[in-house]
């Protein structure tokens, strides 16, 4: 065996065991004898990156789970105003900004509905409450306003004109003004700054208050709350470029801040209260995801049978190379954070199939060929040089198609396809790779 | 994503469109590339018989879905967006598989009629397309009897999928070709 070779087995080798790693649950290792004393675990790691601010946690110690499988949390709202004229149009438009606000946000499990006149979103258990609570229910309503009475204001006082809405007296400034609210990172300070980034009518209306609030403050509410979001003070200098938008300091994280800017663009028809929030149990079942897995494990066991019926022993270089290529799969479902649910096991059964297909159109080439008197070696570069395109067109075709359609569409299909990705990325490592590396290592000498 | 979802808001029927027409374009560049080396007329044969293969599978398991709806009352509210696109995935996989054989056949035999080139080799094309079809088949078997039940529905439809795509590229294919060739000599 060439280097090369001896190379790729090793590379295999650290690929298995590391996507083997990533992938396992952990699994208690316990020895308990006179010689020895192990209580360890192998797998369902948790690796801590150390980041500028603080630690940041990589959890591969489980997978987290589509709401259809786990327990799901049901958040209930209602009307505001009730006697609202034609409540069912109320409600569908309702559904309709919750659901592209979601979308928008990168919340891709999720499910929008109606129910006794109520509007209800139910999330997996995993998904943060209080930002998808703070999300939906927000009207994303903002209103600028000025001081009722600059004689009152000193900067000691800015608590008390922060708690007090009596203090302020509204302007015509509104979310209609703003186009865009951003975060930037100063780079001078390195501290986060907010840019409001107004529409040119929008710019001009702040400009002009600015003028007349130079040392005072401007309040900017958002959502109807009784606390302002911000109170940045007027400083001069803001009159030097009217063109510019402003921007001001902010403890507000990048999420928040994007969160408020999908507010104020896709803002409530209607004003809504929540009600309450339920946990809902899997209507799946618990077992789902054990079961789900023990079945997969048996599918291929049944495909590497179908492989020695058909191909002898040689057939066994098909299950390493499944094997492998599985367990890069699973390991790269938990790298990218995909859940667990109808749409992963749909794509693991797609990738599945897709990968044995591969497998069995080489081996079948490869067998006939070798029937007809031709050398393995030549058989070899024509099945995975020469007419390579013939395995590797659909696999990177549909992984474009994917990737495309991943990045566009919301929901279930964007888990499904984001999936499908992985799936492909992990075909093309199975024929580049595994299937080549192995077969020439191990399937030279089978007739 | 905005695109995406002002379709959806407009009507849902608009977000089916929108992805039958991504798709539709992503396979004609799929296919026009994979048919580069070939002469533009062949090519183009075999593109329109492969599209055409393509949504008369997408018309019969759109029939078929209903059908075992109405006969068995397997819904496809919860599943339609992982269906449709699986159907897809799974048929362009298979019908590569027959294109890539005849355009085989085409440049080494220096054959002029692509109904000939795939009659050469038919036997292969429908051997390989069933064992194939067994391999997609194996992963639903095993989850329809050892998973928890909850996916048997969506498994039967993925089994109904693969068998109508595989049909269609062992059955319909072929005569669309023999029709397109008629056609032309007429």
């Amino acid at each position: 065996m060439s280097s090369k070779e001896t190379f790729k087995i090793v590379l295999i080798s650290i690929i298995f065991t590391i996507s083997a790693l990533i992938a396992l649950p952990e699994i208690p290792f316990v020895v308990n004898s006179r010689l020895w004393t192990i209580d360890s675990s192998i797998g369902g790691y948790k690796l801590k990156i150390p980041q500028k601010d603080g630690e940041k946690i990589i959890d591969f110690s489980d997978f987290k789970k589509e709401s259809e499988i786990g327990d799901a949390q049901k958040i209930t709202y209602s009307l505001k105003d009730e006697n609202v004229q034609d409540k069912d149009k109320a409600l569908i438009s309702l559904q309709n900004v919750i659901k592209n606000r979601l979308s928008l946000a990168g919340v891709v499990d999720f499910n929008v509905g109606i129910e006794d006149s109520h509007v209800f979103v139910v999330i997996p258990e995993h998904e943060d409450f209080d930002r998808v609570n703070q999300l939906v229910s927000g009207s994303g309503k903002m209103i600028f306003r000025t001081v009722k009475n600059a004689d009152e204001w000193s900067p000691e006082k800015f608590t008390d004109f922060f708690v007090d809405v009596e203090k302020w007296e509204d302007t015509d400034i509104t979310e209609r003004d703003i186009q865009d609210l951003l975060y930037m990172l100063d780079p001078t300070t390195g501290s986060s700054r907010m840019v409001l980034s107004f529409t040119p009518q929008g710019r001009e209306k702040f400009y002009n208050i600015a003028e007349n609030n130079i040392g005072l403050p401007v309040a900017i509410y958002l959502n109807d709350l009784e606390y302002p979001l911000l109170m940045p003070v007027i400083v001069e200098n803001i009159l030097d470029d009217r063109d510019a938008n402003p921007s001001v300091n902010t403890n507000y994280s990048k999420r928040y801040i994007e969160d408020f800017n999908l507010q104020i663009k896709n803002p409530l028809p209607f004003d809504i209260t929540y009600v309450d929030k339920v946990v809902v149990t899997s209507p799946a079942g618990e077992n789902f995801v054990s079961k789900s897995l023990i079945s997969l494990g048996i599918a291929l066991v049944m495909i590497s049978i179908f492989f020695i019926i058909k191909f002898n022993l040689t057939g066994l270089i098909f299950t390493y190379t499944s094997v492998c290529s599985m367990s890069v799969f699973l390991a790269l479902v938990k790298i990218f954070s995909l859940p667990m649910g109808f749409s992963l096991i749909s794509g693991y059964i797609l990738v599945t199939g897709i990968i044995s297909s591969i497998g069995y159109l080489v081996f079948e080439n490869i067998k006939s060929g070798l029937k007809d008197g031709k050398p393995f070696d030549i058989l070899f570069y024509q099945v995975f040089k020469k007419e390579k395109e013939k395995i590797s067109a659909p696999s990177i075709f549909i992984l474009s198609i994917s990737l495309l359609l991943m990045l566009i569409t919301t929901g279930k299909m964007k888990i499904f396809m984001s999936v499908t990705v992985v799936g492909m990325l992990t075909v093309i490592l199975f024929y580049t790779l595994f299937l080549p590396t192995l077969l020439f290592a191990l399937g030279r000498d089978e007739k | 994503m905005t695109i995406f979802l002002f379709f959806s808001s407009v009507n849902p029927i608009f977000e089916y469109l929108f992805i039958g027409v991504i798709f539709f374009l992503a396979v004609k560049v799929f296919l026009s590339l994979i048919l580069n080396d070939m002469p533009k007329e062949v090519s183009s044969k075999i593109e329109t018989s492969f599209l055409f293969t393509l949504f008369l599978g997408i018309f019969f398991y759109s029939i078929l879905v209903y059908l075992l709806n109405i006969l068995l009352g397997i819904s496809i509210s919860d599943y339609e967006s992982i269906l449709f696109p699986y159907f897809i995935f799974s048929s362009l996989f298979l019908g590569t598989f027959p294109v890539m054989e005849i355009k085989n056949v085409l440049l080494k035999a220096r054959e002029k009629s692509i109904l000939e080139a795939y009659e050469k080799t038919s036997k292969k094309i429908s051997s390989v397309l069933v064992n194939i079809l067994l391999l997609f088949t194996f992963p639903l078997i095993s989850m329809y009897f050892f998973g928890n039940g909850s996916m048997n529905n969506l498994l039967i439809l993925f089994f109904f999928s693969i068998l109508v795509s595989c049909a269609h590229w062992i059955f319909v294919f072929p005569k669309i070709l023999k029709l397109k060739e008629k056609k032309n000599k007429s």
